[in-house]
């Protein structure tokens, strides 16, 4: 059994292995597994935050990873056919800088997050699952509906935005620069979780009467976990429209907040990198399973069942000493 | 002798849930360095009472005083932070987290979000010190490390007390802490409320007579949410109404 710091460094060391190995045989498709395996992961962190530290089962965090992604595409897509935006207050030729979308997405999902954690907060249990949803169907038909951005279609961008002078086209360096962003995120999450706030957010998982009775505030407390999540599930977004190039509204659907749930549950919730390792296990049982046969969503929930069954902890949990 | 101060003071609260009346006209004071008991048999509102005293629930009518404040329209929080502090029928307490980071819990209550996000949850030396010191208090110093869900009852009740004590109450509002503990945890805990009750005032619900008698400098008995005796230990065990009420007396 491993300590949770070296089970975290063993997953981002064989991520970022895997990747390299892609390289080294010459298969970018290995890559573009691991680059997808980061951005599910961030957002699965994200999410994590909240679910496995907060106890809030956020059931429309799609909206969050669909607001970024729509935001960053957005901006793309104006940079590229020249148009500009018109904003209440000044005008916005868009960008096809990394550094200034992913801003922008972080801050329009902060946004989402405050307005809809807000209100959603209020309630617990199967409500705040049903308020939640709702907000991001919301979000989901109105995408739908958004002929200017290709509505039902979705919206391409092309090519990848860029970073300083790196050629972000090619698949190991767009991996470096999600990785690099893995471990930022990383970084945060593992401040705020070990930080008098991640403490407090824990007691208010386990006794919210009893964080009041302390004199504290768990609504103030749970509202800032949920808008932390938001933007880092926005920044996970601006990641995946750049490795897909393409954005649409099934990245705000409740299959996707579903999926986002999956990857904690799978991996172990109330750990930093659990969600991490559930995406892997994910995609790679996507890619595995998928070879053998079309219906892999059925075996994929047959094992969802097994872990929730006799492995409460996740997958992380076979690995983690408590 | 030192001046006694008012520290809590009730005045006409009243209180219905529909036709329900479970607080009537009660007034009752509490002063510093007292222990005031209130008991009552089930059902009588001891409980809603301490819940209107914290805030959890506003009274219809009537008036909470804390520390010569009226303090009705306060919030829970807003009252815990003006030191009125409270513990549960029910042990509440964080399990998954060890003795000494429950007690650091309620040490470091007092924070921005701000300085709760940028700050590790660590204690610095006059910390560790003070939750030492609590620990000691409570005799629980060979506890600290162990995690609070493995506590024995008794242990839990203590830890929640060492909470209560963390965050330097202005007054201890205690609602049944002898609840479920065995003749031996019960009289440790009373020894225990008497060297607190000498530097903090104590209003305590209890059904235990023995602590009750035992500790309190005086007592009122609620029926049917009403006061219907209020008055020194001996007085209230020579109380016709009392005995008839609630003792059981002929």
């Amino acid at each position: 059994m491993l300590t949770e710091k070296k089970f975290n460094l063993i997953i981002v060391l064989g991520i970022f292995a895997f990747s390299l190995i892609g390289y080294v045989i010459n298969e970018p498709y290995f890559i573009t597994l691991a680059t997808k395996i980061v951005i599910l992961g961030i957002a699965g962190c994200a999410l994590n935050l909240i679910l496995g530290f907060g106890g809030m089962v956020s059931f429309g965090h799609a909206m969050f990873f669909g607001v970024g992604s729509y935001v960053a595409a957005i901006s793309a897509f104006h940079s590229m056919n020249g148009e500009t935006i018109n904003l209440i207050f000044f005008d916005f030729n868009g960008s096809s800088q990394m550094l200034l979308n992913w801003f922008l997405a972080v801050i329009f999902s902060m946004f989402f997050a405050l307005v809809v954690g807000s209100i959603s907060i209020r309630t617990s249990g199967v409500y705040f699952i049903m308020i939640t949803l709702a907000f991001a169907q919301m979000t989901y038909y109105f995408s739908v509906g958004w002929t200017k951005y290709g509505g039902e279609d979705g919206l391409s961008t092309y090519v990848r935005n860029d970073l300083f002078s790196i050629n972000t086209m090619l698949p190991l360096n767009f991996f470096i620069i999600c990785f690099a962003c893995l471990c930022v995120v990383g970084f945060i999450l593992n401040w705020v979780i070990n930080s008098n706030f991640g403490n407090f957010l824990k007691g208010c998982k386990e006794n919210e009467k009893k964080m009041i009775s302390l004199g504290l505030n768990p609504y103030t407390l749970k509202l800032t976990a949920f808008v932390i999540s938001g933007a880092i599930t926005g920044l996970a977004g601006a990641l995946y429209v750049d490795l897909n190039r393409f954005v649409s509204p099934t990245s705000l659907s409740w299959q996707t907040s579903g999926e986002l749930i999956v990857l904690v549950i799978l991996g172990g919730s109330a750990r930093l990198f659990g969600p991490l390792l559930g995406a892997t296990v994910f995609i790679l049982l996507e890619q595995l399973l998928g070879e053998v046969t079309e219906n892999w969503q059925f075996w994929l929930g047959v094992i969802l069942v097994l872990i929730v069954l006799y492995f409460p902890k996740g997958v992380s949990g076979l690995f983690i000493k408590d | 002798m030192a001046e006694k101060k008012e520290i809590l003071k009730l005045s006409g609260i009243n209180k219905c849930f529909g036709n329900v009346v479970v607080a009537k006209d009660i007034s009752l004071t509490v002063i510093s360095n007292q222990l005031h008991a209130l008991i009552g048999p089930n059902g009588a509102g001891k409980t809603t009472l301490i819940k209107m005293i914290s805030g959890e629930l506003k009274p219809d009518q009537g008036v909470v005083m804390l520390l010569d404040r009226k303090v009705n329209h306060l919030s829970e929080i807003a009252r815990v932070h003006r030191g009125c502090i409270r513990s549960f029928q029910v042990s509440s307490i964080i399990g998954s987290m060890t003795v000494f980071e429950n007690i650091l819990l309620a040490v470091k209550q007092k924070r921005s979000i701000l300085k709760m996000l940028f700050r590790k949850f660590q204690s610095n030396s006059s910390e560790s010190s003070f939750v030492y010191q609590i620990l000691n208090q409570l005799s629980l110093e060979t506890l600290g490390t162990k995690v609070a869900s493995t506590l024995s009852h008794g242990d839990k009740r203590k830890l929640e007390l060492a909470m209560a004590l963390a965050m330097r109450p202005k007054i201890l509002l205690l609602d049944e802490p002898f609840a479920g503990l065995d003749q031996a945890e019960s009289s440790k805990l009373i020894e225990l409320l008497k060297s607190i009750k000498k530097i903090m005032p104590i209003f305590l619900i209890e059904h235990d007579m023995q602590a009750v008698f035992a500790l309190a400098d005086k007592i009122s008995v609620l029926n049917e949410g009403e006061i219907i005796e209020s008055g020194s230990v001996e007085k209230i065990r020579r109380s016709k109404l009392v005995q008839n009420a609630y003792l059981g007396g002929d």
